[in-house]
């Protein structure tokens, strides 16, 4: 008995102790990116922007063929599409059981994949022929290739002469095949490791203050508010099976606007005038009733001041750069791949208009220099992507952003974030 | 080891991207060969793999160079398995010895000219804690009490789990038709 089991231990080990098998290409795939990623991590932050200008550069130089094969795909689909609505006058040969007849929409024949057909057709009929389509009958049936191969020469001839595809050998494979989108199968980001998205969108920003002095905060809040913004930028993506890490550049315009606006009394020389105050005395000299004379002149320059509004509204505006470092999760079906991207944001002031009143005087409106130049971010962001072939999706993406510090730097007594809601769209590249 | 192994040892331990590829191309199909004997597919076995070697390519700066280059990634491969197992099997069912009823195995005439596949394919079909156990005592040579060690099972589970491993199997074997039923053997004696 101990022999028998032995003997099944001894058949499992012979055969499989030095068994090998070859691994699919998709295990090294993955591997590299891990160890990449185990080597370089420390530095991936400026690694990828580096690629990323690189690859940003190749889009401009318009290098990028994205499909070939879609193209020659698409040029075979108008050459059918073209040959559907042809109404061909064929010739029955002499030795067959049928006579001249139109075969008309070869398309609608062509899909017809091998089924048989019965041509009902009048001898030297010349109006259109049904094409009568008779599963498992016998009688009268000719095999949909015959009937294009010796009915529809054209066809055959425009095809091999220009497209090379000889149709005739073997039409309905051919032309099926050619018809198919081939380019359907697969086209989520699933087996591409790199992607580059270009997007641009509208955001709307939400103005977070913060301080101590209340009074100040209010006249802020009152005269302040939101306005939409926009942004645009590249994204890099690395993918790892469902998994994105990804890094980008991004320009983003957070804007806000302002109300400010008092009336001050202004001194006008123009209007103001001298103000007459004069002493008359009645001299009577009988029989004259009495003649005004000016005894005493008092004058004094009355000074107009006119009302004048200083406006101060317009809009305040700060421009970033930003790189963003986000990790996301995608579920791919096949048309459409959702993704959904957390992580920081760091960003770089390259421009900013600020005013807002001064703390000494409300009525005072001042620019603010006292700016963060560097300014961090949480950001997070679903995307839905539609594939238009294996290489070229489009997406729709609506983020949110928060920033983590103020805009203004500590000098400043008050602190202000900004909530940023915003829509995305763009394009994307798979590598 | 050979002053080729010992240069791509030395590359690898300096993260050298070619020398990581080549090791790569050079053993993975005998270490996925292991694999496969653990994994109920393909795809966990390729699983497996890019984690053992993942962990080869952590922990080869701690390699000394003494013994076999190919057995040591083997052994870091097999720990890789034993670790999936263990995480994927907390709740692993224990069987008891005394369960197991004393069925003759009639596995003699067993044909050795079994295509390796079906071999894999009936062990890729058992239970995943038999296959764990029969891979490790009957293929790699582990006493039960090392096995109970490394599965963190008893002596006697581990006992159990491979007698049903090698019914399990037979059973499969009989169904591909490679090995003589019970009448036929009894027939013929």
């Amino acid at each position: 008995m101990k022999d028998e089991l032995n003997h099944i231990d001894e058949l499992y080990k012979s055969k499989l102790e030095n068994y090998q098998e070859v691994a699919g290409k998709e295990v090294w795939k993955n591997m590299r990116w891990i160890l990449f990623w185990m080597r370089y991590r420390w530095i991936l932050g400026v690694a990828s922007v580096v690629i990323l200008l690189g690859i940003f550069s190749l889009f401009y130089i318009g290098n990028y063929n994205t499909s070939e094969n879609s193209n020659i795909i698409n040029n075979n689909t108008e050459i059918i599409l073209s040959a559907d609505y042809q109404t061909k006058e064929v010739q029955q040969p002499e030795n067959s059981t049928f006579s001249s007849s139109k075969i008309e929409s070869a398309n609608s024949s062509l899909l017809l994949k091998n089924a048989d057909v019965k041509v009902n057709t009048p001898i030297q009929s010349s109006v259109n022929t049904p094409i009568e389509i008779i599963e498992n009958d016998n009688t009268d049936k000719h095999n949909i290739n015959e009937l294009i191969i010796n009915y529809n020469p054209s066809l055959s001839e425009i095809c091999r002469t220009d497209y090379g595809y000889n149709i005739a050998n073997s039409p309905d494979s051919n032309l099926l095949g050619y018809n198919r989108r081939m380019d359907l199968l697969p086209l989520s980001h699933s087996n591409n490791w790199v992607s580059v998205n270009i997007y641009a969108g509208p955001a709307f920003s939400k103005t977070d203050i913060s301080g101590n002095n209340s009074e100040y905060l209010t006249t802020r809040n009152n005269n302040e508010s939101n306005k939409e913004g926009w942004s645009l930028g590249v994204d890099l993506k690395f993918h790892l099976k469902n998994w994105i890490i990804s890094t980008g550049l991004n320009y983003s315009i957070y804007n806000q606007s302002r109300a400010y606006s008092h009336s001050i009394q202004e001194y006008s020389p123009d209007d103001s005038y001298y103000n007459y105050d004069t002493t008359w005395i009645w001299a009577f000299d009988p029989p004259d009733y009495g003649i005004p004379i000016i005894v005493e002149i008092d004058s004094s320059w009355v000074k107009v001041y006119n009302n004048t509004t200083i406006d101060n509204s317009g809009l305040n505006q700060m421009k970033y750069f930003e790189i963003p470092l986000l990790v996301g999760y995608s579920f791919n079906s096949n048309m459409f791949s959702f993704e959904i991207n957390t992580g920081l944001s760091a960003g770089y002031l390259i421009y900013s208009n600020i005013k807002a009143p001064s703390f000494h005087d409300l009525d005072d409106i001042v620019t603010v220099e006292q700016m963060n130049n560097t300014t961090f971010s949480i950001l997070a962001n679903v995307s839905i992507y539609y594939h238009i072939n294996s290489k070229i999706s489009i997406f729709m993406s609506p983020y949110y952003k928060q920033n983590l510090v103020s805009v203004f730097n500590n000098d400043y007594p008050v602190k202000q974030r900004f909530k940023t809601s915003g829509l995305n769209f763009g394009i994307s590249f798979q590598f | 080891m050979n002053i080729a192994e010992k240069e791509l040892v030395r590359l690898c331990k300096r993260k050298n991207a070619s020398a990581q590829k080549l090791l790569y191309d050079t053993y993975h199909s005998s270490l996925l060969g292991i694999c496969m004997r653990y994994g109920k597919s393909k795809d966990e076995a390729e699983d497996i793999l890019q984690s053992g070697m993942i962990q080869i390519f952590k922990s080869i700066a701690s390699y000394s160079g003494k013994g076999s280059f190919e057995g040591w990634m083997k052994r870091i491969v097999l720990n890789t398995a034993i670790d999936n197992f263990r995480k994927n099997n907390k709740y692993y069912y224990h069987h008891d010895i005394d369960e197991i009823n004393g069925e003759s195995y009639f596995a003699s005439n067993i044909p050795d000219d079994l295509e390796v596949k079906d071999l894999l394919r009936t062990i890729q079909q058992l239970p995943d804690g038999y296959r764990m156990v029969f891979n490790l005592f009957a293929i790699e040579g582990y006493s039960h009490k090392e096995i109970s060690v490394k599965l963190g099972i008893s002596e006697n589970t581990s006992k159990t789990q491979l007698l049903r491993a090698r019914k399990s199997l037979r059973k499969k074997l009989l169904m591909l038709n490679k090995v003589p039923s019970q009448t036929n053997i009894t027939d013929e004696r």
